[in-house]
């Protein structure tokens, strides 16, 4: 059922990714197809068993801006040398003055205080050259690829927890339609820090093997590092289209989602509307789905709901682990792949299924061609994100 | 964009917990943390002073505009968020090995608006941002772009808490929220011609809060208060300063 689309669809012009399954699109896309978890026990010291999402390579920053350097500023550094030659292009095409740049993340750079904080428990001061502004910032991945970029327009960060990485989309699309920027770089990078591997484990929802979203035995979350970065423009060529976005609270607790996926379902409605599609146009869903007891069995709820318990779904989180504020563009780039690519990867680890989950999530990579993929992002705070891409025109 | 007419004001800080007792000097003992009226004494356990700032300052906007709490659009933003939460979870992980599972689940930037939306029961549009020295005119920017696509009501809630020890800056200013109540379209009070201009000049928030983000927030309301048509200054620092014409009628 096609309506007319409340908004105007917006071509992504070009992405970047990097994830535990690579470093690079090529290998991420790879390790999508392969569908082994590359989950390990991190490089970290923690009192209990656990397995994380690692991106292979991360090399430090150049020495001109080694002021940023923490391992989400790594990650964005990574991200943009891919992207290099495209973002250069989009600022000389709209000027860097029209180009934006938004970025989603939760952790920031929380492990570099965390040492930092360490340190100075142990020698009564904080290290030398410790920079509170450039190194933990939430706002500071933004700075920094503004400063690699030369994009010059607004330049600010989204932090709504797991939903960061897919609300950039409709923050950096409403400045487009609003005339006040061209062209944005949106993306949602996140790297690993005790203070949110204790946390999940001390809300006791973290699994010590790889997780395994929908399946009936799953017994919790994985944490990962990683993100994309994706180039929205107001005109040009690209792989992709963003169709809509919905955002939606759903006004119940802190770290648990409505019992009946109200919000989640109010976000896949609002994104429908937003793209003038119905439930029968989306062709594949990349689910938020992180292996928790309760998020799966609601999730799915929620997607029956709204699109009905046909829909491919499938949960990629046991291949990277939950990269929370990037989870949303780094589902965004698997949504891309699964349009250009002509297949989806399989939802691992999610046999034997759930019995209460009455959707049809693939639990092996299956051929598929795709016209239209949603990806679902929800997160702390009940903040919930549906984004909706299409193939290019 | 179209201008956003501005329908109400609200502020927080501890010595002056509300915008007339800042404006009119009226200080009283400064107090850690506002009460939060209207919101559930068990949703505000292990929430941090940045949140209660900002669902005080929230509270107040929706009162002085009319606003419905439970329907209206929210932006929040912050520059470091909940930092003394941050600070408070490494010295448990440090002390006991595991943090506290309520101060960790509060522990999110969007922690305010996360409780706001369950205190209210306001499942409509809410985001959480963070930027530097720009913050309050980045965050209007979010907001101008979301009432031009949706129409309607949005406030736009700021807050940042006392940085902690032992970090840099910290005790270099108070804890503060201020909130705006926006509405699409012209008014007797309006905001128009938000841009950043490379020649404008630097918000200078006075004193205590020289050095803060959320202090440019100061010069705005005192220009909407007192009917004061003309162009303030929105960044501290950071960028291309970021700019709004306020025009009222008298």
């Amino acid at each position: 059922m096609r309506v007319i689309p409340r908004v105007q669809a917006l071509p992504l012009v070009d992405f970047s990714v990097c994830s535990a399954l690579g470093g690079d699109a090529r290998e991420t896309l790879a390790g999508l197809s392969r569908g082994a978890s590359p989950l390990r026990a991190p490089p970290l010291d923690l009192p209990f068993e656990t397995v994380c999402g690692l991106v292979p390579r991360l090399d430090a920053l150049p020495a001109s801006l080694s002021g940023f350097e923490s391992p989400v500023a790594r990650i964005v550094a990574r991200l943009y040398e891919d992207l290099a030659a495209s973002i250069s292009a989009t600022v000389a095409r709209w000027g860097g003055d029209r180009v934006a740049v938004i970025l989603g993340t939760s952790v920031g750079g929380l492990s570099v205080t965390e040492a930092a904080l360490a340190h100075e428990a142990r020698r009564g001061a904080l290290p030398e050259g410790y920079d509170l502004r450039r190194q933990h910032g939430l706002f500071a991945a933004g700075e920094l690829l503004a400063a690699l970029s030369g994009a010059r327009g607004p330049r600010y960060t989204v932090s709504t927890a797991c939903s960061s990485g897919a609300k950039v989309f409709a923050s950096a699309a409403r400045l487009i339609r609003a005339g006040v920027v061209d062209a944005a770089i949106v993306g949602g990078v996140d790297s690993l820090c005790q203070t949110t591997l204790r946390g999940f484990h001390a809300l006791s929802v973290l699994a010590s093997d790889p997780c395994r979203p929908f399946s009936a035995e799953r017994r919790g979350m994985n944490l990962g590092e990683g993100g994309a970065l994706f180039i929205l423009a107001r005109g040009g060529e690209g792989p992709a289209r963003l169709l809509g976005v919905g955002e939606s609270g759903d006004a119940h607790h802190m770290s648990s989602p409505h019992p009946e996926g109200a919000g989640a379902a109010a976000a896949m409605r609002g994104a429908l509307a937003q793209a003038g599609l119905g439930a029968a146009d989306v062709d594949h869903v990349n689910a938020h789905g992180t292996g928790t007891r309760k998020n799966d069995g609601i999730e799915a709820s929620a997607i029956a709901s709204v699109l009905g318990r046909e829909v491919p779904v499938v949960s990629t989180k046991a291949l990277t682990g939950h990269t929370l504020g990037a989870a949303g563009a780094l589902e965004a780039a698997f949504a891309l792949f699964a349009l250009r690519e002509g297949w989806i990867p399989g939802s691992l680890g999610a046999a034997p299924l759930d019995p209460e989950v009455s959707i049809r999530v693939c639990a092996e990579r299956t051929a598929l061609r795709c016209a239209v993929v949603m990806s679902n992002s929800f997160g702390f705070g009940g903040s919930n994100a549906s984004a909706l891409f299409g193939g290019p025109t | 964009m179209r201008p956003v007419s501005v329908r109400g004001v609200g502020l927080w800080t501890p010595g002056a917990p509300s915008w007339t007792a800042w404006r009119d000097g009226a200080r009283v003992p400064p107090v850690a943390r506002p009460s939060c009226a209207g919101v559930a004494p068990t949703l505000l356990r292990g929430t941090s002073v940045a949140t209660c700032a900002a669902l005080e300052a929230l509270r107040a906007a929706a009162a002085d505009g009319g606003a419905e709490l439970s329907t209206v659009a929210t932006i929040f933003g912050s520059t470091y968020g909940e930092i003394q939460t941050a600070v408070a979870l490494s010295a448990m992980i440090r002390d006991q090995g595991i943090p506290s599972p309520m101060r960790f689940k509060n522990s999110v930037h969007n922690a305010p608006g996360g409780v706001a939306s369950i205190a209210h029961g306001n499942e409509r549009f809410t985001t959480s941002l963070s930027a530097g020295g720009d913050l309050l005119g980045l965050c209007l920017l979010e907001a101008f772009a979301w009432l031009e696509e949706s129409g309607g009501d949005a406030i736009v809630v700021l807050a940042e808490e006392e940085r902690p020890p032992p970090l840099p800056g910290h005790g270099a200013h108070p804890s503060i929220g201020a909130a705006l109540h926006l509405r699409a379209g012209e008014g007797e009070r309006m905001l128009t011609r938000l841009r950043a201009d490379a020649a404008g000049p630097r918000a200078t928030p006075p004193s205590p809060f020289a050095d803060c983000a959320v202090g440019a927030c100061l010069g705005l309301l005192q220009a909407l208060d007192a009917r004061r048509s003309g162009t303030v200054a929105l960044s501290v620092a950071d960028g291309a300063p970021w700019l709004v014409d306020v025009v009222a009628s008298t």
